[in-house]
C-alpha cells in the first residue's frame, strides 16, 4: 500500500479582523478553537511558528497599504487532500473576516479567498 | 477554573474531574500548572496539542473523539484564557458567540437566518451593535437550531 506524499503547508491567520470587511478587532477565542479542531480532525495536528509575522499588502479594493500581524500554522497535508485544506481556509477567510488567506504549499504561494465576502453584511 | 473536583470553563460549562481516569486527570493538572506559568499563548498552543494527541493515541480514540474529552476541552479553554489575557483575543460576548456560530456552522448569514427565523436585516444590525435582540427572540431563534442561552457566574469565567 502506498501512502500519498505529505506536503508542508503553512498559512497565516491575521490576529485581527480586516478593518474594511469588519471592525479590525481581535477574534473571538472560539474561532481559534474551531480552527484547531478542524486541523486536528482533518490533518492530525499542527505546529505554530513561534515567530511574530508582521507584513503588509496593498488592499485591492482601497489601494491602501494594510499592515497586519499573523499567526503562522504549519500542517503536513497529503498531496491528494490539498483541496480540503484550501476549502477549510476559504471558510476560515470568511470566519476570521479576511479578504484572503496566505497559503504556502511546499514553497508555492496561493491566496485563498472566502466563499462570499458580499454576504458578510 | 479548577475548583475541588470540577473545572468551569469560560463559558460556564462544568467538567467533573472526580470520575476521570488517573492519566486524564494528571494531564489536566500538568496543563493547568504550565498555563499558570503564563507562557506565551502560541508556546502554550504548541505544548497542549501534542500532549493531547499523545493522550488520544494511548487510548486508541479517533481525533474527533479526542476533541470530546474533558482534557481536550480544558486544554483549549486554558489556551483561550491565555489568549484573552495576553490581548490576542477578545472576551466573548453574545454577539461574538453568535457570529462564531454563524461562521463555523453555516455557510452564509442567510442560511443561518433561514434556519433560525431571524431576518437578515435584524441580524446585520445586531452584529454591528446597532440593535439588540430581546432574550425571548434570541432564545426562540437559537432553539430552532438546537442551541440555548444560560447564565454563568462571572467569577467562574475569569
Amino acid at each position: 500500500m502506498t501512502h500519498p506524499r505529505l506536503l508542508e503547508c503553512s498559512f497565516l491567520i491575521p490576529l485581527v479582523r480586516d478593518s474594511h470587511l469588519s471592525d479590525g478587532q481581535p477574534h473571538d477565542p472560539d474561532l481559534w478553537e474551531w480552527l484547531d479542531d478542524e486541523v486536528l480532525w482533518r490533518f492530525g495536528g499542527r505546529t505554530l511558528d513561534l515567530g511574530r509575522f508582521e507584513g503588509f499588502y496593498l488592499d485591492p479594493d482601497t489601494g491602501e497599504k494594510v499592515f497586519d500581524v499573523s499567526r503562522k500554522y504549519v500542517v503536513a497535508v497529503p498531496e491528494d487532500r490539498l483541496d480540503e485544506l484550501r476549502a477549510l481556509l476559504s471558510v476560515a477567510s470568511f470566519s476570521f473576516a479576511q479578504k484572503c488567506i496566505y497559503l504556502s504549499i511546499a514553497g508555492q504561494v496561493e491566496f485563498i479567498e472566502g466563499p462570499s465576502h458580499g454576504q458578510r453584511e | 477554573m479548577a475548583r475541588e473536583n470540577s473545572y468551569t470553563d469560560r463559558k460556564g460549562r462544568v467538567y467533573g474531574l472526580a470520575t476521570l481516569a488517573a492519566d486524564e486527570l494528571e494531564l489536566i493538572c500538568r496543563l493547568q500548572t504550565y498555563s499558570k506559568s503564563h507562557p506565551d499563548w502560541t508556546k502554550y498552543s504548541n505544548y497542549w496539542m501534542p500532549e493531547l494527541t499523545k493522550f488520544g493515541d494511548s487510548r486508541g480514540i479517533t481525533r474527533r473523539e479526542l476533541t470530546e474529552t474533558a482534557a481536550y476541552r480544558i486544554a483549549q479553554d486554558l489556551g483561550s484564557r491565555l489568549a484573552i489575557a495576553q490581548g490576542y483575543a477578545r472576551p466573548s460576548d453574545y454577539r461574538s458567540e453568535l457570529e462564531t456560530l454563524i461562521h463555523t456552522k453555516f455557510r452564509t448569514q442567510r442560511e443561518f437566518c433561514n434556519a433560525t427565523g431571524l431576518s437578515e436585516d435584524m441580524l446585520s444590525h445586531v452584529l454591528a451593535k446597532r440593535k439588540n435582540l430581546s432574550m425571548d427572540a434570541l432564545t426562540e431563534a437559537l432553539a430552532q437550531i438546537g442551541y440555548t442561552i444560560h447564565i454563568t457566574p462571572m467569577s467562574e469565567m475569569n
